[in-house]
């Protein structure tokens, strides 16, 4: 009885003991399933809002880590996965991952515990100065993934060999101090990086590592050659290691490296602010390995171009703009084609990505015609759910209103009388002198029933100020990319333009300058180069330009500029650069200041005629053709500039490309 | 008082010889085509005779240049006027595109020495020195230019050296004469002020040049 008494009281205690922990699995299970339930249910709202795809990444962050915390929580999910089949898609990528980290970290047991600790003992003997600027800055700071761990882990095959290699590099590496090391280990490390990286077995896949390698033979080889040791996080050298990468993605010789080293390249041009490059990069080498890939292969990768690449640009580039949607249509395919997926989530995913995706692209460039149309493919779907449409309706009304405003960036010069032009494409160049004053101002259009007013304006780029009216000169010449963003309706609109700003040409007329280069000048008018105004006709530039631009501007227009750009290119051909600026630039001196902006035309397409010259100097023929066939690619291609508008000359005018006529 | 007379008379006859034999010598250098060219003419007089001149600018500044086509040496001429008067007169020989070996083309003893033994006939050994500088590995404009000062007029004779002949775009030979009061220097390319690229004239002449133009006591180099 005793006995019992005390086996009733140990339970007792055992039950008291294993209460707290069975309750606290318990709850563990309960909200970590409230995770889950959270993060499905925040993925099918996270159209409302980028602050809520935020919200979805940290919950999934969530659910992994807890996932490692307690492995048993990975059956809960699946279960939870199997029971709500419909939702199953929305958690592929996380047991895709899960599966693979748990591959990886065996194959990682055996080769990571002695080098890791080897390196701890390592870093912390290192003096504070060299950690920050040295080797180890070049380490991390051109880490250009670390923002797509995510996507780091898609594939996961390396051997234990490749994983034990890539630790050893990245500890010797580390281990690298001074200029000196550098110069004696670095070319076998570089050496080292590069046999990994272009293993023709195809043997390295996991994108980080893949970076971390290519990243450190690209540092190591600009870092032999360069000869400023603190500069490493220095955007200059960051271009030439992205010059470096896009060696390696030539040399690469497996279809999967070329893949992973277009993600690397992409991503160290996002890393340095330059998205659109990035989603060029990865779009154009696509047609090197893209069709070589898998199915799952090839939609992870459109899926990186689309919400990776695509999302990041900025608006005002219509190439990416076409990339972009390109790239969600292509993935809406991998959709219908899995068949993993019933017809109604098919539907509802699709529309997910209309409404995210696409319309959001066309919106932020403000195609509101484009963005309403794939917002009817939402409304008019019948397998759509009913709140998504509600979302798309939602939204299409709001854009009809704004449908109904125009947001202007004008501007105006002295010799304007008062009056105001829109600047009406990003690519137009407003063109002004030095010195010279101009005004800007952003207005908006609207019907006259209703007052809408900006909520904000602010001017960013060489001009900062909030004003939405303002005066002002520039001292220094050059291109000056400016962007004005104005906030209404809860929306802000974004509007960039340039403008041109040149010196007035000073100095010798091109009489003056010609006799003191009486020789080059004897054999320009004897070509017929150079000659009297009265005579122009009689010039080849002029001559030619007119034959193969037939009634095309004559006069400020794609035929003036092609002229200009000729005339130069021989000039420089033959007499050299200076005398060609020397008689072309002096061709302009004395005109009157109200001509300034044919004046900031011509001086721009003589330079480029120059350049022309200069990057054909290899050709060394003395027929023409080679100045004729470069002056019609430069003018196809949008080097040269023309007047927007040949009716009202010079006043208003604004250059732009000739490839936008 | 004969004696004096005929001394006199001597002088007068002698100072007249010269300049005629001056004014004789420079039209041996300019082609008979030209000859009814001179300094100080007027641009629209200049029009008249030789309607087929290309030309850049206007009266008040303009250069013109005229092909020579019946002359051994000269293959063109520039004219530079100011004002509408003529203030620089030039015959060139200069390379065509279609000349393929340019060091015969302008071989130095067949070409330099005559013009250059009969303008130190002509004006002496006296000369200024000039000679441009450097413009990059390949260019070197017209040097050396050797140049006299009559009364008048200066002269300058300018050619590129044989060792440069084949780097330099144009290689030529120019004789100018330059009107009373203009500075000579405007009507050549600057001098180039890098560092290290200076060309000592000497340098820049061949021997037998050299021999023509030192080879006597009375070279005096300003």
């Amino acid at each position: 009885m005793k006995n019992n008494r005390l086996i009733f009281i140990a339970m007792l205690l055992l039950l008291f003991k294993a209460l707290p922990v069975l309750a606290s699995e318990v709850e563990l299970v309960s909200d970590f399933l409230s995770d889950v339930k959270n993060y499905a249910y925040k993925n099918q709202l996270k159209v409302k809002s980028f602050v809520t795809v935020r919200d979805i990444k940290n919950i999934k962050r969530k659910i992994l880590r807890q996932i490692d915390e307690a492995p048993s929580l990975c059956s809960e999910l699946q279960d939870f996965t199997r029971a709500n089949s419909e939702l199953s898609y929305l958690f592929n990528g996380i047991l895709r991952d899960l599966k693979e980290k748990q591959k990886f970290e065996l194959l990682q047991k055996n080769s990571n515990k002695s080098s890791n600790a080897a390196m701890a003992v390592k870093q912390s003997k290192r003096p504070l100065k060299y950690r920050l600027s040295m080797a180890e800055q070049m380490f991390y700071n051109f880490k250009f993934t670390s923002c797509f761990v995510s996507t780091a882990k898609i594939f996961v095959e390396e051997s234990p060999e490749i994983l034990k290699e890539y630790e050893s590099i990245k500890i010797e590496f580390s281990s690298i101090e001074d200029i000196e090391t550098l110069n004696q280990k670095g070319p076998a490390l570089a050496k080292r990086c590069e046999t990994l990286l272009l293993n023709p077995e195809g043997g390295f896949y996991n994108i980080e590592r893949l970076e971390n390698i290519a990243v450190v033979a690209a540092a190591i080889n600009v870092r032999l050659n360069s000869d400023d040791w603190e500069s490493a996080d220095s955007p200059v050298l960051k271009m030439r290691i992205i010059d470096r990468l896009a060696k390696l993605y030539s040399l690469a010789p497996h279809f999967k490296h070329k893949c992973m080293l277009t993600m690397t390249l992409s991503n160290a041009y996002l890393n340095i602010g330059l998205p659109h490059h990035a989603l060029s990069a990865s779009y154009y080498n696509k047609k090197d390995f893209y069709n070589k890939l898998a199915d799952s292969e090839k939609s992870d990768f459109i899926w990186y171009l689309a919400s990776n690449l695509a999302l990041e640009c900025p608006p005002g580039n219509d190439n990416s703009l076409k990339i972009g949607i390109e790239c969600f249509y292509e993935y809406c395919r991998f959709i219908d084609a899995d068949i993993n997926i019933d017809e109604n989530a098919k539907a509802n995913r699709k529309a997910e990505i209309y409404l995210e995706a696409t319309s959001v692209l066309y919106e932020k460039n403000e195609k509101y015609f484009e963005a309403i149309t794939e917002l009817d493919k939402i409304i008019n779907d019948d397998k759509v759910y009913a709140w998504v449409k509600n979302n798309a309706l939602e939204k299409k009304q709001a854009l009809q209103a704004f449908l109904n405003l125009k947001i202007n960036v004008m501007f105006s010069n002295e010799f304007m009388a008062g009056k105001w032009k829109v600047i009406d494409k990003p690519y137009k160049y407003v063109p002004l002198l030095t010195g010279q004053k101009f005004k800007l101002k952003v207005e908006l259009e609207q019907p006259t029933e209703s007052n809408i007013q900006f909520d904000s304006v602010n001017w960013y780029g060489e001009i900062q100020t909030s004003e939405p009216e303002f005066e002002f000169s520039f001292v220094e010449q050059g291109k000056k990319q400016l962007r004005v963003e104005a906030s209404l309706l809860g929306k802000t609109i974004t509007r960039s333009f340039a403008i041109y700003v040149k010196n007035k040409p000073e100095g010798l007329s091109d009489v003056s300058f010609a006799k003191k280069y009486p020789i080059e000048t004897f054999k320009a008018l004897s070509k017929k180069l150079i000659g009297a105004q009265t005579m122009v006709e009689e010039l080849e530039p002029f001559k030619w330009a007119a034959e193969t631009y037939k009634n095309n501007g004559s006069h400020n227009g794609i035929q003036d500029a092609a002229r200009h750009a000729y005339w130069n290119c021989l000039l420089t051909r033959y007499f050299g650069e200076d005398y060609a600026k020397g008689i072309t630039d002096g061709h302009e001196v004395n005109a009157s200041l109200e001509l300034f902006a044919e004046v900031i035309m011509d001086l721009y397409n003589n330079e480029e005629g120059r350049q022309i010259a200069k990057k054909h100097s290899h050709n060394v023929g003395n027929d023409y053709s080679c100045c004729r066939s470069a002056v019609i690619n430069s003018v196809e291609n949008g080097s040269t500039l023309c007047f927007d508008d040949l009716v009202n000359l010079n006043k208003d005018a604004l250059l732009l490309p000739t490839n936008e006529k | 008082m004969k004696k004096f007379i005929i001394i006199t008379n001597f002088l007068i006859f002698v100072f007249f010889f010269t300049v005629q034999a001056k004014a004789s010598i420079l039209n041996e250098f300019i082609p008979t085509e030209l000859q009814n060219i001179d300094l100080e003419m007027n641009y629209a007089d200049f029009k008249l005779l030789h309607p087929e001149a290309k030309y850049i600018g206007n009266s008040s500044e303009n250069f013109s240049m005229l092909e020579i086509t019946r002359d051994e040496i000269w293959n063109g001429c520039i004219l530079i006027f100011k004002n509408e008067k003529l203030k620089y007169i030039a015959v060139l020989r200069q390379k065509s595109d279609d000349v393929i070996d340019a060091n015969q083309y302008f071989n130095i003893e067949q070409k330099i020495l005559p013009i250059l033994k009969k303008l130190i006939k002509v004006f002496g050994r006296t000369i200024i020195k000039k000679v441009n500088k450097k413009k990059d590995n390949l260019t070197i404009s017209h040097e050396p230019i050797i140049i006299w000062e009559s009364n008048k007029n200066k002269i300058c004779l300018g050619f590129t050296p044989s060792q440069f002949i084949n780097k330099v775009q144009n290689p030529n030979i120019i004789l100018a004469v330059i009107a009373e009061g203009e500075d000579f220097s405007s009507y050549f390319p600057e001098l180039h002020n890098s560092e290290n690229s200076e060309i000592a004239f000497d340098e820049m002449l061949n021997t037998s040049i050299k021999d023509v133009l030192y080879g006597s006591i009375e070279v005096k180099i300003k």
